[in-house]
């Protein structure tokens, strides 16, 4: 610490309180401002004797006590009555009486903080550094002397006036206290720790900010992780108790569920779309509402559009991504307005979605048994609304009936029946177009270029084998696998082969 | 003898008391106002799935309903992971499942091996509610509360992430004021839908509240049941 | 010094010797006195209960930590007494609690000067015991991390604490008076701190007592303001002080059990709850006066009216012991009369017979002044009375719950090993704050005392 001191103070001790009082008669007498008296307890008389005012602390105290009482009564309105109504038993949401407990402890609590602080800050307090703590016999003013201090600051002070009033009030010693005359600059090293507190104490915030502005491969952070994870089996959790992994069970086989019974027992039919006879059901076999069409036409939204199209053409967005990705093997999607599929009885409509068709999968999992009944019923009003484009499109075919002639050989009459139901005819037409493969108009006896470079004639003999194995032979611009091996019967297949024969050019 | 005294400097730092006794409630309350909070911990959540699949695509490009995939989402507590049969019915390979889009792909190549009877595939989880709170899927959607109100626009992401808190206080923001997140039920999983004649979502609301009958609780047990 | 000052202290003279402190009793030996024990290292005895405390305290943190690790099922706690050991280890911690700022405040409001030489210590006191008591119901959630659902903080469930609940007044009431009693104490600490900043002889108490101290100087514009606060906060700690214990009995009062449904117990509760913290403050000032030399400023009279104080209060719950069984019987309400008859001739009647025993027949030895002022007496008997009200509590909760309306479900209530251990360790958590107390900081108010010597006062007119 530098010499360079100047003066701050004149210090006088005195021994008693009565000494210490008559001083500060004197002092306040001579008209002193900047001047206190120090002693190890309060003194009684010493406030009058110096002239200190009454202080202002219990207004303070007041105003704490006002607003934390208010505060209580709004916060607990707000909170209860307002922003989460407690209900309890049947109690208002706001009655003052319950509530006024807490509002006490608010108005005590508030009070007492700020009598408190408000004391400690009009006494300039803390404040550790005091130039008297540089004089020893000072630390006894904590003890058993008492202390009267005039500043130099004070605009009456005057060396040696000052100091002989204080000598003339019986002081036992005098003493000039000092103070080191330079700018008191904290050390390098509590600058350092600051910076480095105050750059630390960023950290955190920079992580939160990072957190909420980026997404994370990592999960949630459980603060608080009690019960968050319960030892229960959810819907689709895993298990380690059965072989399979899984803890939902399947349904067993030979069951049906509790709430199905009485239609499975009383009507086969709902599940099967057949009779008892096994042939198929011709109507839905539930009452076919307003509502339940339009049940049918949202389930179909959900389930069939994206291959069919809302407007059942065929040409829904899959489909459409399926031709753009020229996806090997695609089989396009049926055009529903087709005459042969609004010829089929109710009950194959059904089993088509149910068990799935061609390359169309099954949706008896995806969609519930009255959903999938009423995907058909809507069908029906589909097709409808759709006649008349369709007879545009499959112009020559409205109906199975109309093209085909009376005399007919009986073989050639069964192909064409089979032609249509056992469905060839969702790929193979009968005026020369190509749908999804080629037309069977004029294919018998017409020369086949196959993927291999060899050629062949489609004589009888190509033909079984076609349909017996789809991929035996395989024609240019076609890929293995694009046909099913249909579920025919030998008699059967000798039927379409004759009926195919039959279109012969 | 020199004791020790307390240096001058002590004068000049005690304004820095006032800043932390005044600073630091502040610095604590907004630390843990957004440490804690779930915009922190939980939204954002983004995990890797096992295959890459595209909502984006899927729901967005190609418009499928959430519920070809999520079917029990309208009927059950719990808005299932397709089986991945579902998957097949597009992706298949012709013996295991039909369609055959994408049939050579790399990214499917763990779908289809679960297909041929291996593990199942482990989709991670990423909306995850605490168990000890009870949410049916049907309850809402079959009330007007559209799967964008809790899971965001789905139909937009790459890579699906939590985009809202899940926390109580956010599931009471709706309980408390339904109106402006219903929507009609036939646009349920329309996830960018807007009233159409220029009315607020609230007026659209109000009206669907009577119609659907919607008087959302509050009670402990709505949710801890 | 006025006529009227004379005349009051000739007139304490007559009621009463002035000797609140007795020998030498200049402002250097008192200063002397009180510091000493701060400056020197401590007899022997206090590294022996030192040890021991935290020892005990030490179970007391195992047996936390293991509750808060399986939860709450490790207590006796259960069907029907669900309301058991903890919150007769929280009542009757509040209870002990009230003596200090009892004290403190409101004899500082009725000018009672014998307060000076025990109110540090007892204030001391009470803010341990008020923290024993704090841990009860902090721990009793089982999942002490929520426990921030009873304060109103904004949080993620926008859920608000229900403020209508009387054990939300509880925690209100309870930090508040933990806060308070703080800050009186503390207060109260500052000048004395700064007696030992001034007096230390290293540079490491010298700061620490410094810091702790605030820069104090003891100027008269300083103490002027000080005085001011300690009135305002002596005010308002007085309404509080009676409120504490009134708000923990309503925790029973307000629910509708036999037994517990009673408006007697708000100014029941006080008075047992400052008979308890009087005889806690006996229990302690005993020894401790006698190990740190401070006989001279805790006289015998100090204790001799706190004996008296003792004697009061436990009449006072005598009478309230006496008045629940009237109004059992006079209320005709069956209900009523069975909890009361159950509680003296039921299954814990021996707890019901030693709760009186302690409380009521004990103290009454304090009407021979022989006995007030026999140190050996009055420490057995604050020990009785320590006993007593935790019996006392124990058998509101207790016996009150153990036969409710349904018989099928009677059962009685017994503690685990956990359960004491929590117990027994509280004391431990208790006992080491206060040793550390005694050890470094000034057991009785110097300043204080010194304003009660005639050294304080002017001797001249003026």
């Amino acid at each position: 610490m530098s010499n360079n001191t100047k003066q701050f103070a004149v210090l006088a001790e005195y021994e008693t309180v009565d000494e210490i009082l008559s001083a500060a008669v004197k002092v306040r007498d001579a008209g002193y401002a900047k001047w206190d008296c120090y002693t190890p307890m309060p003194v009684h008389g010493l406030d009058d004797a110096m002239g200190v005012e009454q202080t202002r602390l219990p207004w303070f105290t007041l105003c704490a006590g006002i607003t934390g009482g208010s505060l209580g009564v709004l916060m607990q309105w707000w909170m209860n009555a307002v922003d989460y109504p407690f209900i309890t038993s049947g109690k208002p949401d706001w009655s003052l009486p319950a509530n006024i407990p807490i509002v006490f402890e608010l108005t005590i609590l508030f009070s007492a903080l700020t009598t408190f602080f408000a004391m400690w800050i009009m006494n300039n307090l803390p404040r550790w550094y005091s130039p008297l703590s540089r004089v020893k016999r000072f630390a006894r003013a904590t003890d058993d002397r008492f202390f009267l201090a005039i500043e130099t600051a004070d605009p009456l002070f005057d060396a040696s006036a000052t100091e002989s009033l204080l000598r003339e009030t019986g002081a036992h010693a005098i003493e000039s206290v000092e103070d080191p005359d330079e700018s008191p600059t904290p050390p390098i090293w509590l600058k350092h720790s600051l910076l480095i507190a105050g750059t630390g104490l960023l950290i955190p915030l920079m992580i939160i900010a990072y957190a909420r502005f980026n997404t994370q491969e990592a999960p949630r952070v459980h603060l608080v992780p009690d019960m968050d994870f319960q030892e229960k089996y959810k819907a689709q959790n895993p298990s380690p108790l059965f072989e399979d992994g899984r803890a939902a069970r399947a349904q067993l086989a030979g069951t049906f569920a509790f709430e199905d019974d009485h239609l499975i027992l009383e009507d086969p039919g709902y599940y099967t779309g057949k009779d008892e006879g096994g042939d198929y059901l011709a109507e839905v076999p539930i009452e076919v509402t307003r509502e339940f069409l339009e049940r049918g036409r949202q389930r179909y939204a959900i389930n069939c559009a994206v291959c069919h199209g809302y407007d059942g053409v065929g040409d829904g967005t899959v489909n459409q991504r399926a031709q753009s990705l020229q996806t090997a093997g695609w089989i396009p999607p049926s055009n529903l307005h087709q005459a042969y599929i609004a010829a089929q009885p109710k009950g194959q409509l059904f089993e088509s979605i149910t068990m799935g068709i061609r390359n169309m999968p099954g949706y008896k999992s995806a969609i519930t048994t009255e959903d999938r009944w009423a995907i058909v019923a809507y069908l029906e009003a589909l097709q409808g609304t759709q006649e008349a484009g369709a007879r545009q499109l499959w112009g020559a075919a409205p109906s199975v009936e109309e093209v085909s002639p009376s005399d007919e050989d009986p073989l050639v009459a069964k192909g064409r029946e089979l032609h249509t139901t056992k469905t060839c005819i969702a790929c193979h037409s009968l005026d020369g177009t190509t749908l999804v493969s080629g037309s069977f108009l004029g294919l018998a006896g017409s020369e086949r270029k196959l993927t291999d470079g060899t050629a062949v004639v489609a004589d009888e003999a190509y033909l079984h084998e076609s349909i017996m194995d789809p991929n035996a032979k395989i024609v240019e611009g076609y890929v293995p696998g694009l046909m099913v091996i249909p579920p025919i019967s030998d008699d059967e297949r000798e039927a379409l082969v004759a009926f195919i024969l039959s279109l012969k050019q | 003898m020199s004791l020790y005294q307390f240096p001058r400097w002590t004068d000049v730092i005690r304004p820095l008391l006032g800043v932390t006794a005044l600073g630091a409630p502040v610095y604590l309350v907004l630390l843990f106002y957004y440490g804690a909070s779930p915009n922190t911990l939980a939204v954002g959540y983004e995990p890797t799935q096992p295959v890459p699949f595209s909502h984006a695509v899927h729901a967005g490009e190609l418009g499928m309903d959430c519920r070809y995939c999520h079917n029990t989402v309208d009927k059950a507590a719990h808005a299932a992971i397709p089986p991945i049969a579902t998957c097949l019915n597009c992706h298949g390979d012709g013996e295991i499942g039909k369609g055959r889009i994408h049939l050579e792909s790399e990214k499917l190549a763990p779908l289809r091996e679960a297909a041929e009877g291996g593990e199942p595939l482990a989709w991670v989880r990423v909306h995850d509610l605490a168990d000890y709170a009870y949410f049916n899927h049907s309850a809402h959607v079959n009330k007007g509360v559209s799967c964008v109100e809790c899971h965001g626009r789905v139909d937009q992401m790459e890579v699906v992430r939590q985009v809202e808190p899940l926390s109580m206080g956010w599931c009471l923001d709706c309980h408390r004021d339904p109106a402006p997140r219903l929507r009609p039920l036939d646009q349920i999983t329309n996830l960018g839908w807007a009233p159409e004649d220029g009315r607020s979502r609230e007026e659209v609301g109000r009206e669907l509240m009577e119609k659907y009958n919607v008087h959302p609780k509050q009670d402990c047990s709505t949710c801890h049941r | 010094m006025s006529n009227g000052e004379i005349a009051s202290a000739e007139l304490d003279n007559i009621i009463d010797p002035p000797a609140l402190v007795q020998g030498k009793a200049d402002l250097a030996t008192i200063t002397e006195t009180v510091s000493r024990v701060a400056e020197h290292k401590p007899p022997k005895a206090w590294y022996i209960g030192f040890a021991m405390a935290l020892g005990v305290l030490g179970m007391l943190g195992m047996a936390v930590l293991y509750l808060i690790a399986t939860g709450v099922g490790v207590w006796g706690n259960n069907q029907p007494v669900a309301w058991g050991w903890p919150i007769v280890n929280f009542v009757f911690w509040v209870g002990i609690g009230h003596a200090g700022t009892l004290i403190s405040a409101v004899l500082y409001l009725f000018r009672q000067g014998w307060r000076t030489g025990i109110n540090r210590f007892s204030e001391a006191m009470t803010i341990f015991a008020v923290i024993c008591a704090g841990l009860f119901p902090a721990i009793h959630v089982g999942r002490i991390w929520v426990i921030y659902w009873v304060f109103p903080i904004p949080n993620q469930m926008a859920m608000w604490p229900q403020f209508r609940s009387p054990l939300l007044w509880d925690v209100f009431a309870v930090s508040t008076y933990f806060t308070v009693s703080l800050l009186f104490w503390y207060m109260g600490l500052v000048p004395d701190l700064a007696t030992l900043r001034d007096r230390s002889k290293t540079k490491i108490r010298r700061l620490m007592y410094g810091i702790f101290a605030l820069g104090w100087t003891g100027a008269n514009r300083q103490w002027h303001r000080y005085e001011r606060a300690y009135l305002l906060l002596a005010a308002l700690a007085t309404p509080l002080v009676l409120s504490v214990h009134s708000v923990v009995s309503f925790d029973f009062a307000v629910s509708q059990l036999p037994g517990w449904h009673t408006t007697i117990f708000p100014p029941y509760f006080v008075a047992g709850a400052i008979f308890s913290g009087f005889a806690m403050v006996v229990t302690l000032a005993v020894p401790a006066r006698a190990l740190f030399g401070l006989r001279d400023l805790i006289t015998l009279r100090h204790l001799e009216l706190m004996n008296k104080v003792i004697m009061a209060t436990g009449m006072l719950v005598g009478y309230a012991y006496a008045m629940e069984f009237f109004m059992a019987w006079y209320s005709g309400n069956k209900y009523e009369g069975f909890a009361f008859v159950n509680r003296a001739f039921g299954p814990y009647a021996w707890a019901y017979w030693i709760m009186v025993t302690c409380n009521v027949i004990t103290p009454q030895i304090y009407w021979f002044k022989k006995a007030r002022r026999s140190i050996p007496i009055m420490f057995v008997v604050s020990i009785f009375v320590n006993i007593g009200m935790w019996f006392e509590r124990f058998v509101i909760t207790v016996t009150s719950l153990n036969r409710d309306f349904l018989p099928s479900s009677w059962n009685y209530f017994s503690p685990t090993v956990i359960d004491w251990a929590t117990l027994i360790g509280s004391f431990g958590l208790f006992f080491t704050l206060f040793l550390l107390f005694c050890r470094f900081l000034p057991q009785v108010a110097i300043a204080e005392v010194k304003t009660q010597t005639p050294h304080a006062h002017s001797h001249s007119a003026h």
